[in-house]
């Protein structure tokens, strides 16, 4: 992202935090503010369910916040395993899910990485495309390249420049779902973090690919 | 006011909780009565055809048929419907496209009295 891209990119930013933080936080000030002015009480339960739910929404998302904000520091530690990438893809995100797989591979990393990139790019591409998603594992020198393509409308230009920058939330994603924007961001610092690297393409015909390369075993 | 009526009023957002908040909250304001509430854009039009309210509020970010196409189909067949914009952050974007369909926009808040008053300049202007 370069300078004057920057301001653009730091609005959007704030623009999402903003709108994620506002819902509960102002749901949290009118249910306190309704049970004060002493509501129906057959409606009380309910109401201090919904106040408990969204208080501990804005807990959470603050504590999203800070791991983005420290992502570097949380990285994970220990010795890298070998990782059978397929059988990973099969054993949690199965077919009748949506998600078709083919050509194997196995990758050096440490496992607790693996699984966070692989629920990020897979679960972005389940919820914000259309099915099926297609997964395609191959050698490249020696990494192995994992391909995710998932239909859908054509991406704009922003889309892919900006896929991975902190707290961006494509177009679609913006008007149709709630969420912080971080799936990518965190992902492609654990694929650099294992040796690796992640990067967003549009896809021809629409829709998104997602490339994953990890070190081979 | 609305000619001293009661003013009839559809909610539309996707989660669960800010629906039955201004349930509530609108409860307790003599002025308002909640005819039905929907969470997303589609089912918004069907149910402003069957209750026929006076006043729409709706969110604009939701899953399947957004708000801003919900308002498009409302203001096309109910010329006359209120609607206002309730929703959690509005940018230029937001702020544009509202503007140019005359509708107005308030942010979400834990305080009903911005978005009461906003029905009722919308009415007027409806009127």
């Amino acid at each position: 992202v370069d300078s004057r891209d920057q301001e653009w990119v730091r609005q959007r930013a704030l623009n999402v935090i903003g709108h994620e933080l506002r819902t509960p936080a102002s749901t949290v000030r009118g249910l306190a503010e309704v049970l004060a002015a002493g509501t129906n009480p057959d409606d009380r339960p309910d109401l201090i369910d919904a106040l408990v739910r969204n208080a501990r929404r804005l807990e959470a998302l603050v504590d999203d916040l800070l791991a983005a904000s420290n992502v570097t520091t949380a990285l994970p530690v220990g010795p890298a395993e070998p990782v059978d990438l397929a059988e990973r893809v099969r054993t949690s995100w199965t077919e009748e899910g949506g998600i078709e797989v083919a050509g194997s591979g196995v990758v050096l990393a440490r496992r607790v990485s693996v699984t966070r990139i692989l629920g990020a790019v897979l679960d972005n591409a389940l919820a914000y495309g259309a099915r099926p998603v297609r997964v395609t594992l191959a050698a490249s020198g020696e990494h192995v390249r994992m391909v995710v393509e998932s239909p859908g409308d054509e991406l704009s230009s922003e889309d892919v420049r900006f896929a991975l920058e902190p707290f961006w939330r494509g177009e679609r994603a913006v008007t149709t779902r709630s969420g912080l924007g971080l799936g990518l961001t965190v992902a492609s610092k654990l694929a650099e973090h294992e040796g690796g690297h992640l990067w967003v393409e549009g896809r021809e015909g629409g829709g998104m690919v997602t490339f994953i390369e990890l070190p081979a075993r | 006011m609305n000619d001293g009526r009661i003013i009839r009023v559809v909610i539309v957002d996707d989660e669960p909780d800010i629906r039955r908040l201004l349930e509530v909250q609108f409860a307790l304001d003599s002025d308002f009565e909640v005819v039905g509430s929907a969470a997303d854009g589609d089912q918004a039009v069907k149910l402003v055809r069957a209750v026929g309210p006076d006043a729409v509020v709706m969110d604009l970010l939701m899953p399947g048929v957004n708000g801003f196409q919900s308002i498009a189909a409302l203001q096309q067949e109910f010329p006359d419907l209120a609607i206002v914009a309730y929703t959690g952050v509005a940018g230029d974007y937001v702020r544009g496209e509202m503007d140019r369909q005359g509708i107005e926009v308030v942010l979400k808040s834990g305080d009903l009295r911005p978005l009461t008053d906003a029905i009722r300049r919308s009415l007027k202007r409806d009127r």
